[in-house]
């Protein structure tokens, strides 16, 4: 019999269950908004929102037609109403999603106005996004083999969503996991901090989650 | 620690207005619906939507801010807080029953959704808003509110669902009954000021004991603890004398003002129960132990209530949109829905991976914004195409004078069996929308064009005339020209005026097995005399590339008339022409990436031998010809200067063309000799045949489509 090991650098998907069951626990009691979306005969996978400030209005929000036609009488003003300057904020929505193809888990990624859900372009993102996305120059990011970003369906939800491709997630992960002390049950954890960087400065998971 | 009671006293109660958050998966289920369910109907439908206390907010320690709020004692909101959220998603049109398993409250609402951008800015906003507020009155009334409390949030939602946009617009409301005399507020504190530690942590359990979604509730209190009970308890909780304490869920993160929910809590009380004065709790406490978040409110209700039954006070609580006037807003679902801009963004990225990976400095957009006019529709025209759309060109103009035959399209891939019948459609317009229905976001034209040919007299002077301008306007309007006709002539004057013009010009040619590719020499100016025709051992020594006719000693006539079937028509091995057009499109981009353009030196013949070899810039060399052998499944590299007595390209030509225009070009179809002699060619030809020079004049051309 042929025994069968695991490539180097990639994740079983009991592994992946195991650890992002205990992602979520560990989320919870630091308060933080991931989650498992379980459904039946799909596999579960795990999620978090993110909210943005946006330095900038989403341009799209109004209706366009002109004055007079949408009117509605003037509301009563009864001076209850407090006048807050709310915040244009964004909403980022992030899964990890199991790979049974790549063997390790895959970020998919979605970003839309928080009012209108309007989608924000990967730009709009990236400007929205304090200090940006890093801006790596190109030469670097070649060399270093940054991961790539393409639109693809959600494979449970069926509608679009950008990804981070896996073709190089198993050869980062063998030389993450070999240069980490204590790196066992932590792959999901390790990988969420390598594939969040490209939302600096926003983290997806922080050091209290390694405790 | 309680001095802003004097500054704040009995100040106008404000609520924190609601703000709508709609998530893409409500338009999706929206669109869904109005196709499957609703169709035309424009019935009202019941939905929901979620409210929770707000998430954490890093900057948020509601001791100091509300005491910094009272003090600035402004009517306007402190900035950088996060808006009070109403949410909608998908799951806003399941069941109300079974939605709601998160710790979140529910508020119903009502769906007008109209067929018309005109309905919808038609629909009576005030009269819908004034039904909604009945209900809500209505249920306060009848004691519904009071085993439902939900139903004192119920909102309104009117829309147009523009389908063949993907666009969603949309205008909320959130009715807000109006009391007799305004609310007002005594002071407001952070609940930590006012109880206990062991109270509050009471306050939790208890409202967590509830199913930790009650929207709102009684409290009775106790020195250890603070319980929460619900509404129809009124009585057993409530005792005569003692103050009136009660709490809300509230999603608002402002210090010192409740949220929106408490408008029509406050007047339920007034209304059914008397209350002249309340402490509210507005609670805001997460399930995680940390600091307490809520604010207390003490609130007077002054003026008399209105008797039960009364006709409904006014409401307000039309959304302000994102410029903070009434109007409603617009959702752009597009790039999520609309399949053309979903390619796009696919085609978009795919390309920007090869710059991710493997080439850096690669000038995407130069490419992209390249315009390319394709002359001819033929095999060579489609295959051209098809290479420039995968390497994102988004311009692309074809031209042609014939129509679509039955042999076509299983060689030239645009082209279908339907687009044959009848006669056949005109070729360049048929490509143009072959090339759409691979990738509509494309700006493809087809131009029916006769291109004036040097021998072959066209119908009248004057339409040759007219072809000519016609086609210098397409050159001037684009900036690459492809030369893909499938004769020898017709390839003239486009070579003649885009080297007036300057343009870039990529010329292919198929013979039975073999191809030529080449690029056209940006003329710098006149040509040195030279002895052009020696072989050429070094660029160096070339300032200027050839076209097509450098090497000729005759001038391009009518190749065709005389020609049997086979050798008018293309009798080439089928895989050839695919060969040959990617070539050309791949010396196209390569042209591009270089920083020297169209003036890119060309390769010395010996740099084609050793693939391995480092190029100069990173697509590789930039050859000025290549000539394909499909015998030897090889490629040659040759490079060949501009000859001066060229009949397209040499400055005699140009200056005539330049001077007479379509005049020279309507004296040349009428009599190819005339290039002959102004370019000195005949002169020279004689005098050789004088010296009894032996000519190797060939019969027809190598190469031929």
């Amino acid at each position: 019999m042929v025994e069968q090991t695991a490539a180097v650098g990639t994740l079983s998907q009991q592994q992946f269950t195991c650890e992002a069951a205990s992602l979520v626990e560990k989320a919870k009691a630091l308060g933080e908004p991931w989650t498992l979306v379980e459904a039946a005969d799909q596999p579960a996978y795990l999620k978090r929102l993110v909210s943005v400030r946006s330095a900038v209005r989403p341009a799209t929000d109004e209706l366009p037609v002109s004055d007079g036609v949408v009117d509605v009488e003037e509301e009563p003003n009864d001076g209850a109403t407090l006048h807050s300057d709310p915040l244009s904020e964004i909403t980022l929505e992030v899964h990890a999603i199991y790979s049974k193809t790549w063997q390790c888990p895959v970020l998919y990624f979605s970003a839309w106005s928080a009012n209108t859900g309007t989608p924000v372009s990967l730009d709009g993102l990236k400007n929205a996004v304090r200090d940006g996305l890093p801006d790596l120059d190109l030469t670097a990011r070649t060399a270093y083999h940054m991961p790539f970003i393409a639109q693809q369906d959600h494979p449970v939800l069926g509608t679009p969503f950008y990804s981070i491709h896996p073709c190089e997630t198993a050869m980062l992960m063998a030389e993450m996991l070999s240069n980490t002390d204590a790196a066992d049950g932590r792959y999901l954890l390790l990988w969420l901090s390598l594939v969040g960087t490209i939302f600096h400065p926003i983290a997806l998971v922080h050091s209290s989650y390694f405790n | 620690m309680e001095s802003q009671d004097d500054t704040a006293t009995n100040s106008l109660l404000q609520f924190d207005p609601l703000e709508s958050a709609v998530d893409p998966t409500f338009w999706h289920a929206l669109s869904k619906k109005k196709i499957e369910v609703y169709r035309l109907s424009d019935a009202q439908q019941d939905i929901s939507a979620q409210y929770q206390v707000p998430a954490p907010h890093p900057t948020r320690n509601a001791a100091a801010a509300t005491a910094a709020a009272a003090t600035e004692a402004s009517a306007r909101a402190p900035k950088n807080v996060p808006a009070a959220r109403l949410s909608f998603s998908a799951r806003s049109f399941d069941d109300v029953s079974v939605a709601a398993a998160t710790a979140s409250c529910t508020s119903p609402g009502v769906l007008r959704n109209t067929n018309t951008i005109e309905e919808f800015k038609q629909l009576d906003k005030t009269n819908a808003l004034k039904e909604v507020a009945e209900r809500i009155w209505a249920d306060m009334n009848s004691g519904a509110a009071i085993s439902n409390p939900s139903l004192l949030t119920r909102f309104l939602l009117v829309t147009f669902a523009d389908l063949k946009k993907y666009r969603f617009y949309y205008w909320f409301a959130f009715p807000a009954l109006l009391p007799e005399e305004p609310i007002r507020l005594s002071r407001a504190v952070p609940m930590a000021d006012v109880y206990s530690g062991a109270q509050i942590s009471a306050l939790r359990e208890s409202w967590a004991a509830k199913g930790g979604a009650l929207p709102f509730f009684l409290l009775s209190e106790t020195n250890e603890a603070l319980g929460v009970h619900e509404l129809r308890e009124w009585h057993n909780v409530m005792q005569d004398g003692k103050p009136v304490t009660v709490g809300f869920v509230d999603p608002s993160s402002q210090p010192a003002n409740p949220g929106w929910p408490l408008r029509n809590f406050l007047i339920l009380l007034r209304v059914r129960w008397g209350v002249t004065a309340a402490r509210v709790i507005c609670f805001r406490e997460s399930t995680l132990p940390r600091d307490p978040c809520s604010i207390i409110c003490d609130v007077v209700l002054p003026g008399a209530a209105s008797p039960r039954g009364a006709a409904c006070p006014k409401a307000v609580g039309w959304e302000k949109n994102s410029s903070g006037k009434l109007g409603p807003r617009m959702a752009d679902l597009g790039p999520l829905m609309d399949p053309a801009q979903l390619a796009d963004t696919a085609v978009d990225l795919n390309l920007k991976l090869m710059r991710w990976r493997i080439m850096p400095s690669l000038q995407l957009e130069t490419i992209t914004a390249t315009r390319c006019l394709l002359l001819g529709s033929g095999t060579l025209g489609c295959y051209v195409a098809r290479a420039l759309l995968a390497w994102g060109v988004r311009n692309i103009t074809f031209v042609d004078n014939g129509r679509v035959s039955f042999s076509n399209p299983v060689r030239q891939p645009l082209f279908r069996f339907e687009d044959c019948l009848d006669g056949g459609k005109p070729k360049a317009a048929a490509a143009a929308s072959g090339l759409k229905g691979v990738f509509p976001g494309v700006n493809a034209v087809g131009v029916d064009l006769n291109i004036p040919m040097p021998g072959h007299a066209a119908a009248t002077p004057d339409r040759t005339c007219a072809d000519a301008d016609r086609l210098r306007e397409l050159i001037e309007a684009h900036d690459a020209v492809f030369l893909l006709t499938d004769s020898r002539e017709s390839r003239w004057l486009p070579t003649v005026i885009a080297a007036s013009l300057g343009k870039i010009v990529i010329n292919s040619a198929l013979g039975f097995d073999t191809f030529l590719v080449m690029r056209h020499g940006i003329v710098t100016g006149a040509h040195e005399p030279s002895a052009s025709l020696a072989p050429v051992t070094s660029t160096a020594d070339i300032t200027s590339l050839g076209c097509y006719y450098c090497n000729d000693v005759v001038a391009p006539a009518d190749s065709l008339s005389d020609r049997t079937l086979d050798q008018q028509c293309t009798v080439t091995r089928p895989g050839l022409s695919a060969i040959a057009s990617a070539t050309a499109v791949e010396l196209l981009v390569s042209i591009l990436n270089h920083p020297l353009r169209a003036r890119a030196p060309a390769p010395l013949p010996s740099a084609s031998n050793n693939p391995s070899a480092p190029t100069p810039s990173p697509l590789g060399l930039v050859p000025h010809q290549i000539r394909g052998f499909l015998t030897h499944f090889s490629n040659l590299l040759i490079t060949g200067p501009a000859y001066d007595r060229c009949t397209a390209c040499s400055a005699v030509v140009l200056r005539m063309y330049r001077e007479e225009g379509a005049a020279f070009v309507r004296r040349v179809v009428e009599d190819p000799g005339v290039l002959e002699e102004v370019t000195g060619l005949r002169a020279m030809r004689e005098e050789a045949d004088a010296q009894d020079v032996d000519w190797d004049v060939e019969e027809g051309d190598d190469f031929e489509i």
